[in-house]
């Protein structure tokens, strides 16, 4: 089965093939769907079978620059993408990031910040899941009587969003492919700044964080949450890539090998969004999160108790839960197409009577 | 309630830090053995090890074209499918 790996000749190492497509495909749905660069999937299996940690950091890194232009591109199309807000994000969150950065390297002169990063992950993980999930079946418990809505609000009353509107320090700027009339351009980017300060401490991406602060603080109906934070994703993974390559941690071909199986899964991802409602995605996003936060618990655990077994099995758990979500938004995708074509063609037979009948 | 929280946070963190152990990380190879490559996995290796920045650039723009590239591609075989990617009403 050796003609099924490929040598890669920056790390010096062989890598699987069908796992690196796979790989891109599984991510490509997810991140597709969700708004985010998938990096907390890929990043641990590529260091799972063999990438050193940083190859396999900058090689995610260019990776979700490509995969996040082919769901920008779609999300566009279909009217998700508020690029003004999503350029005041990259301006917030490179001021974010560096303070992250800075933070972590005050906190490693004092000793050995690894855990610490662990442990607020986890916290913001459980804690954005939970909160995402408790969001939902407020909702379905309010959904019957008052049917879904078509606005951006969050169970949890008018919500925090609202507050944030009514702030009114100036500059003052409206977004209107978020239906947002107005909202203080210093309170955008506060959000963005403390969201990026998350990304930078924590060496994360950023888009698990972005979503729920877009949906939640800002106010963006959920897909449009998603096609923002992917645009943002875009932008900064694009530094990422420059950066870490220049550092000479990125390997071009494994990443094109998995931007090959993206282009079909990011595609899939960014039309599913058009099937599910805004709580849907939300409900499946928390489920993702709560998964990761496992997944970083077991991790932990491993260090704590000993058992090697442990963080391989962290490994496999984010690899399940990335595969089984891709499977299920690729099965609502097609589910949502026929369900059209089926109406689309019970609305062209009713056309064809009336005009018969009338004729 | 805000201010034990902040307290807490600020605290809390480098003294974590500080009661964590770890082992320092090691420094990884600059530098690609080129002796065992051919054709264009050999270019790629002394791209990398001669013109750093050149590889940065091809690197990054190469992620860039493929993506725009292979997204229009796969935009028009989805649309001969019937999955046509246009503006919808939200429903949230």
């Amino acid at each position: 089965m050796d003609f099924l790996n490929v040598y890669l000749p920056i790390p010096q190492i062989s890598f699987s093939v069908p796992l690196l497509l796979g790989l891109g495909l599984c991510v490509g749905v997810v991140g597709g769907f969700f708004g985010v660069g998938g990096g907390w999937i890929v990043t641990p299996t590529l260091n799972m079978f063999g990438f050193n940690m940083s190859f396999a950091i900058g090689t995610d890194m260019a990776y979700i620059f490509g995969q996040s232009i082919i769901a920008t591109r779609k999300h566009s199309r279909m009217g998700n993408v508020d690029f003004r807000l999503g350029l005041f994000s990259v301006f917030g969150s490179v001021i974010g990031v560096e303070l992250g950065a800075q933070s972590v390297m005050a906190l490693e002169r004092v000793g050995n910040v690894g855990a610490v990063v662990r442990w607020l992950y986890m916290a913001l993980l459980f804690g954005l899941g939970s909160y995402m999930t408790y969001d939902y079946v407020r909702a379905a418990r309010r959904q019957p009587a008052a049917g879904p809505s078509k606005a951006p609000a969050s169970a949890a009353g008018p919500g925090l969003s609202h507050k944030l509107h009514a702030l009114r320090i100036p500059p003052m700027i409206s977004l209107p492919a978020s239906g947002i009339e107005q909202v203080s351009l210093l309170v955008i980017l506060a959000i963005f700044t403390v969201t990026g300060f998350l990304s930078g401490f924590m060496g994360v991406g950023g888009g698990f964080i972005l979503l729920p602060a877009l949906i939640y603080l800002i106010g963006c109906p959920t897909a449009v949450a998603v096609g923002t934070s992917l645009l943002s994703v875009l932008l900064m993974a694009g530094y990422g890539s420059f950066s870490y390559s220049l550092k000479g941690r990125t390997c071009l071909v494994a990443a094109t090998i998995m931007l090959m199986g993206a282009a079909l899964g990011a595609q899939i991802g960014a039309l599913a969004t058009r099937y599910m409602r805004g709580y849907g995605i939300r409900l499946l996003f928390a489920i993702m999160i709560l998964v990761a936060g496992v997944s970083v618990a077991l991790k932990q655990a491993q260090g704590f108790l000993g058992v090697p077994v442990l963080g391989p099995l962290a490994g496999i758990v984010v690899l399940a839960a990335a595969g089984g979500m891709a499977l299920l938004i690729a099965i609502k995708l097609f589910r949502g197409a026929a369900a059209e074509r089926e109406l689309a063609r019970r609305a062209a037979v009713h056309a064809g009577r009336g005009t018969s009948e009338n004729g | 309630m805000r201010r034990w929280a902040a307290c807490a946070l600020g605290c809390g963190l480098p003294l974590l830090s500080a009661a964590a152990t770890g082992t320092p990380a090691t420094a990884l190879p600059q530098h690609v053995d080129t002796s065992n490559l051919t054709n264009s996995d050999l270019l790629l290796a002394t791209l990398y090890n001669e013109h750093r920045v050149l590889y940065a650039v091809l690197t990054t723009l190469a992620m860039a074209v493929f993506g725009l590239v292979i997204a229009i591609a796969m935009d028009s075989l989805l649309g001969q499918l019937g999955f046509r990617a246009s503006k919808f009403e939200r429903r949230e």
